[in-house]
């Protein structure tokens, strides 16, 4: 019997409900976990997964009268649903080649620290669903586990490379010792920033712009899911001439799926996050005496005040990019609560210049609407692969972040070997 | 009255939760009276005047009146965790004793 047999068979009679459970189980007692203890966290995960569900029907029930009427009053499109990280980054978690994976990109990144090919030991297993998420579109277009294991791990490399080589700059700019940044979604982004900084380096005039972040202080409110659910709602539905009520019933609709979407994500990382600790616990010690940096979230980067201020005025401006860009099938909505992430790197590498940091999040919001625009239809399978319910009237779903353009190159790689159609 | 804390992220999920087990793990140890709410930064400036103490996953820059802010980020990557430890002892304990 081959691999994908078994797998096949284990996806088909068990679900994603019960083998994600059952794999972090297997993880945690491989790191010698206590048995209760593993059991506890294995089906933490798999309820908080089973709870998204829940949640993307209420934001499909709220945002389908608005999104309908902007297509049929104003002619433009939105086919794809932003159903934000949380579910993206889930489903991979609970697709039934991420158990292969796992252990394939935490093999590869010991062995890599061992030849010393890189400096970076990877401990943030959450942000791992992106190399899942690379080999699972890849499995997707060949039907191959190897060749989709293949890709998780290069996107694995890919990764720990990058973070080597922005460790100076992450570390100097956020004040993170010994760490580096292993995100890979935050990846592309870096070098748009850099050529958007050279770009304006030689433009007399500009090049001496800035913006104090204080300036933009009292709105930074906005972003606050709560409210910003309330108003996207508001604007798209006022845009598509919806009636008043129905305009306010889409911003509370929208406002209530913000709000519960990290609710019920965080069981889910609640889960995670013993079995990580016990995993990376167990590696650490291994590698004391050798010179490395903890590859982390690039969530310790987000207290700098050039990045909130960046992330508040880059809601406007992604979501009007969005609305206004021929061709973008992509309307963010869940994605506008956590621009910021996107923001660490424009800040870091405008060197704290505001004024620059925008600039490259209006040029880098351009990409990442093709980029999903482009990549949604294999998202959507993936997503359906894993199980998660997509809401009736969804024809296309995208998760902002992971998107990234990286999983662009996937199809046209693989199509070069043969592989794929 | 426990001291009221708010634990921010990006999004209010992946570190902050890590922060948050780790936060509700010292203060059983230590018999510490806290409440804790979890948040993405975009959200801060709404609930930073119902919170004692923030604790953030990055090296947050700026003062706020009347509020403790510690960097929680030592937790995440290990680095620096018992210095975090015990200053995040004394500060609840501190808020505790006003």
């Amino acid at each position: 019997m081959n691999l994908l047999t078994i797998v096949k068979y284990i996806t088909d009679s068990l679900g994603p409900m019960v083998v994600m459970p059952l794999f972090l189980v297997l993880l945690g007692l491989a790191f010698r976990m206590p048995l209760l203890k593993a059991l506890r966290a294995g089906l933490l995960v798999g309820i908080g997964f089973k709870g998204i569900s829940l949640v993307t029907g209420l934001l499909m029930t709220s945002v389908s009268p608005a999104i309908n009427a902007m297509s049929s009053k104003v002619g433009v499109n939105f086919p794809i649903i932003d159903m934000g990280f949380q579910t993206v980054g889930s489903a991979a978690w609970a697709t039934p080649i991420a158990p292969l994976i796992i252990p394939v990109a935490i093999a590869v990144n010991l062995v890599m620290l061992t030849l010393g090919w890189t400096k970076t030991l990877n401990i943030d297993i959450w942000n791992m669903f992106h190399f899942i998420l690379a080999g699972a579109l890849a499995y997707l277009i060949s039907g191959s586990i190897i060749v989709s294991l293949v890709i998780g791990a290069i996107f694995c490399i890919i990764a720990l490379l990058i973070a080597d080589w922005d460790s100076k700059r992450w570390q100097e700019y956020f004040g993170l010792e010994g760490t580096s940044c292993t995100t890979l979604a935050m990846m592309p982004n870096i070098f748009i920033v850099i050529l958007v900084n050279k770009i304006i380096q030689l433009i007399p005039g500009i090049r001496d712009l800035d913006i104090n972040p204080k300036n933009f202080k009292k709105l930074s409110g906005i972003g606050d899911p709560i409210l910003l659910g309330l108003i996207i709602g508001i604007i798209i539905g006022a845009i598509g001439g919806l009636p008043i009520d129905q305009i306010l019933n889409t911003g509370v609709g929208i406002s209530a799926a913000m709000v519960l979407l990290p609710r019920i994500v965080s069981l889910l990382m609640e889960g995670l996050t013993p079995i990580s600790k016990q995993a990376f616990a167990f590696m650490k010690e291994k590698y004391k005496d050798k010179e490395i940096l903890i590859g982390m979230d690039v969530a310790l980067g987000l207290g700098d005040p050039v990045v909130i201020a960046c992330a508040t005025i880059s809601i406007p401006v992604f979501l009007g990019i969005a609305i206004i860009l021929p061709g973008n099938g992509w309307l963010p909505i869940i994605t506008l609560s956590c621009l910021a992430y996107w923001c660490v790197a424009a800040a870091a590498y405008s060197n704290g210049n505001l004024f620059r940091a925008l600039v490259s999040m209006a040029v880098f919001a351009v990409v990442q609407c093709y980029t999903i625009t482009t990549v949604a239809p294999l998202i959507t399978k993936l997503v359906i692969w894993a199980n998660v319910a997509i809401p009736q009237g969804a024809t296309l779903i995208a998760g902002g972040p992971p998107e990234n353009p990286l999983l662009l190159l996937i199809k046209p790689v693989l199509s070069l070997f043969g592989f794929g159609n | 009255m426990p001291v009221r804390l708010l634990i921010v992220c990006g999004s209010g999920i992946v570190t902050s939760t890590i922060l948050e087990q780790r936060i509700r793990e010292i203060a059983e140890s230590e018999d510490l009276n806290i409440t804790i709410r979890k948040i993405g930064i975009s959200a801060l400036n709404n609930w930073i005047g119902e919170a004692d103490l923030v604790i953030t996953t990055s090296r947050y820059i700026e003062d706020v009146p009347n509020v403790r802010i510690i960097s929680g980020a030592p937790v995440i990557s290990g680095i620096g965790e018992e210095k975090f430890v015990a200053e995040f002892v004394k500060v609840v304990k501190e808020l505790q004793g006003r």
